[in-house]
């Protein structure tokens, strides 16, 4: 039984001010600092950045799947208007696999060896008030949309004899089966091949549309974010860097680390080149606390401003927001 | 000028079931072909990239190359002296002017080693024991751009993009004339990525040694190759010049390669040609051409005839594994990703033997 929600708020989900620390035996690693954004209902938000910025940390507190020594210091995380971090953790934990799902990034990892794709899918369905008959009526449906050919004799296969794209497609049929108001989908493409990540992402574009749920897509390929998300956030060691619409921030970034990012892709390059482009140096150690831009140490249009202040979000157009001073520079110049 | 590196007709076979179960089940040939009928020549200086989805046998070539693993039948010529049939100490003095950098860049390096140690560990390997091995260390991380501090660190105080570099350095101690790279950009960011890539293209511009490249990644080829060849199901469908194979593609294979390669732009044509299903089992390889089961071309002729190698009479370097190429302009393939239209035109005017059921639909 799904209760019918009266009030239909804009945005799925809202992050605002978001603060997470890691314990280690070195002292505190500040993941996220000051993360903020909001993810309206029926579009899918992609969160872009380099392996250490944060993004898989934050999928991962959406759904409350943190390791111990994960601490949240400030901020406040809305889905469907409640606070998820102020719920109580039963009411919270029935949220998952209900409101919200996820899919992981490693196929081969996801599902449980000794159980059948059909118990995995049935168990799945454990909010639901319906004969097991009924739910595995449901599964099979589920596995024929995602394209898992002869669903019937497959239900009772193992995940070892389905192929990685194959339990890809299980993964997500297991996660939109419950018809979620959210979907959470850590990297779900990087693990397969090139010609099955299309698939993964058409197939993944068309059930969305379907369902009418919202994706939070968590990767690192740009060209992937592209083609699937409406909108983008980039994020650079804990922080917001900048966010806008997909055309905005492919088209038009305003973020010199965004800027830099969309250089690197090899995909954007036509002509042979023997020299790629980079982002020299490396993502700065997230220990202790810092003052000015996070990104100023590989920056090549860094000044003494950089190092001084926290750069404020500015806003570009009508909804791009970056975060760094030379927006601010330039906006005095021009006024 | 000969070759560095000849590979002719490679078989590699793997046992998929031991003889008393193969005896109890009745199966025939307990095997599965990885590679099959594989040949290519890798010239001094050359880069030569091996493209194709997992499980297309592109790793096992290399691992037969460097001697991990042996071939069936076939013959592989190193600097004109076969090395197939030699013994593994006969093989030695060989294997020495290789050098390998394998997919997993920290997987490859022992945690209980310090760079130092990994680095030199060639040269211990290889009976050079009268060098100087910090020195030689402190060389190996210059060359790869890293500080010479770094000879003192364990893997687990590396980063991904560093530890590749180690990877590098290590391939490089020896000063082969051939270097295999095994997917070397796999699970790098693509701001590292270009800086990896730059790194192995300034080396061999500077030292002259041959790459092997292995990898599904399309950009890297683009960048780095100058000639590439496409695998599947253990065989070569199409090989040629890089250039040419990114500009005409001939096997449906390729094209579908090229275009599964998402465009960083959201305004980029978005009617790509998508390659149906994944690829066959090894144990049931399809009869006739391979590729038939999931090409979008697909005519009787696919599934009965298998394909012999052809090529084009200005280019006897692209060669091709298909009975019905694709038509070499290039004009049709941009317009054909533009608008499904001009994919129902191009059947009709490839003059089909029996027409294909999208191009009979509008009537």
């Amino acid at each position: 039984m799904r209760r019918d929600d009266s009030v239909s708020p804009r945005s799925v989900l809202e992050i605002r001010g978001l603060n997470l620390d890691f314990g280690t035996p070195r002292g505190r690693v500040h993941a996220l600092r000051n993360v903020s954004f909001d993810l309206p209902a029926g579009q899918v938000v992609g969160i872009v950045g380099e392996s250490g910025s944060g993004k898989s940390t934050l999928a991962y507190t959406v759904m409350g799947l943190l390791p111990d020594n994960a601490e949240v210091t400030a901020g406040s995380i809305l889905f469907e208007g409640k606070d998820l971090l102020k719920m109580r953790a039963p009411a919270r934990r029935s949220l998952l696999g209900d409101r919200l799902s996820m899919i992981f990034q490693d196929p081969m990892t996801a599902l449980n060896p000794v159980r059948t794709i059909g118990s995995h899918m049935i168990d799945i369905q454990h909010h639901e008030q319906v004969s097991r008959g009924e739910k595995r009526a449901r599964a099979l449906e589920m596995l024929h949309r995602v394209g898992i050919p002869d669903p019937e004799s497959r239900v009772g296969a193992y995940p070892h004899h389905f192929s990685g794209g194959m339990r890809q497609r299980v993964c997500i049929a297991m996660a939109l089966l419950v018809k979620p108001a959210l979907l959470v989908a850590d990297e779900p493409t990087t693990a397969l091949d090139a010609t099955l990540e299309v698939q993964i992402i058409h197939l993944l574009k068309q059930l969305q549309k379907e369902i009418g749920c919202s994706i939070l897509f968590v990767s690192h390929h740009l060209g992937a974010v592209a083609e699937l998300c409406d909108r983008v956030v980039i994020m650079y060691a804990g922080e917001v860097v900048e966010e806008g619409s997909v055309r905005d921030i492919f088209h038009n970034p305003a973020h010199p680390y965004t800027r830099a990012l969309l250089e690197c892709d090899p995909g954007r390059i036509k002509k042979s080149t023997r020299t790629l482009p980079s982002i020299p140096g490396e993502v700065p150690s997230l220990l202790g606390t810092k003052l000015g831009c996070i990104f100023r140490s590989r920056c090549p249009q860094a000044f003494d401003r950089c190092v001084q202040e926290n750069p404020v979000e500015h806003r570009i157009g009508l909804d791009q927001v970056a975060r760094c001073h030379l927006l601010d520079e330039k906006r005095l110049v021009s006024a | 000028m000969n070759p560095l590196l000849r590979v002719k007709d490679l078989h590699v076979r793997f046992r998929t079931m031991g003889p008393l179960k193969a005896l109890a089940t009745g199966t025939k040939d307990p095997f599965i072909d990885a590679v099959c009928g594989v040949s290519f020549e890798i010239r001094k200086g050359e880069t030569l990239a091996l493209v194709g989805e997992s499980g297309s046998g592109k790793s096992t070539i290399a691992r037969t190359i460097i001697g991990l693993q042996r071939a069936v039948s076939g013959s592989i010529t190193f600097d004109g002296q076969e090395i197939e049939d030699l013994s593994r100490t006969e093989r030695k003095p060989y294997l020495r002017r290789m050098a390998m950098m394998f997919q997993d860049p920290l997987g490859s390096l022992s945690p209980r080693l310090t760079v130092q140690s990994l680095l030199t560990e060639p040269f211990r390997i290889h009976g050079l024991k009268d060098c100087d091995v910090g020195g030689e260390a402190k060389r190996l991380l210059r060359m790869v751009g890293l500080p010479a501090d770094f000879a003192r660190r364990y893997p687990h105080q590396l980063s991904g993009g560093q530890a590749r570099r180690i990877g590098i350095a290590r391939a490089l101690a020896l000063n082969p004339d051939l270097i295999i790279a095994d997917e070397p950009t796999a699970g790098l960011d693509v701001s590292v990525q270009g800086e990896v890539l730059n790194l192995l293209a300034r080396l061999q511009d500077e030292l002259g040694m041959a790459v092997l490249i292995i990898t599904h990644n399309l950009n890297v080829v683009r960048h780095m190759a100058d000639r590439m060849a496409i695998m599947y199901l253990g065989r070569f469908v199409e090989v040629g010049s890089t250039e040419r194979i990114f500009d005409q593609p001939r096997h449906p294979y390729t094209e579908a390669l090229l275009a599964a390669n998402p465009e960083p732009d959201p305004d980029a044509v978005l009617n790509r040609i998508e390659v149906r299903g994944e690829m066959p089992s090894l144990l049931r390889r399809p009869s006739g051409c391979e590729f038939h089961t999931r090409c979008r071309y697909a005519q009787d002729i696919c599934g009965r005839v298998f394909p012999e190698p052809s090529s084009t009479p200005d280019d006897t370097e692209h060669s091709f594994r298909c009975h019905l190429p694709l038509e070499r302009d290039p004009a049709t393939l941009f317009e054909r990703r533009l608008s499904p239209v001009d994919f129902t035109s191009r059947i009709t005017s490839r003059h089909r033997p029996s027409a294909s059921p999208r191009s009979v639909a509008p009537k």
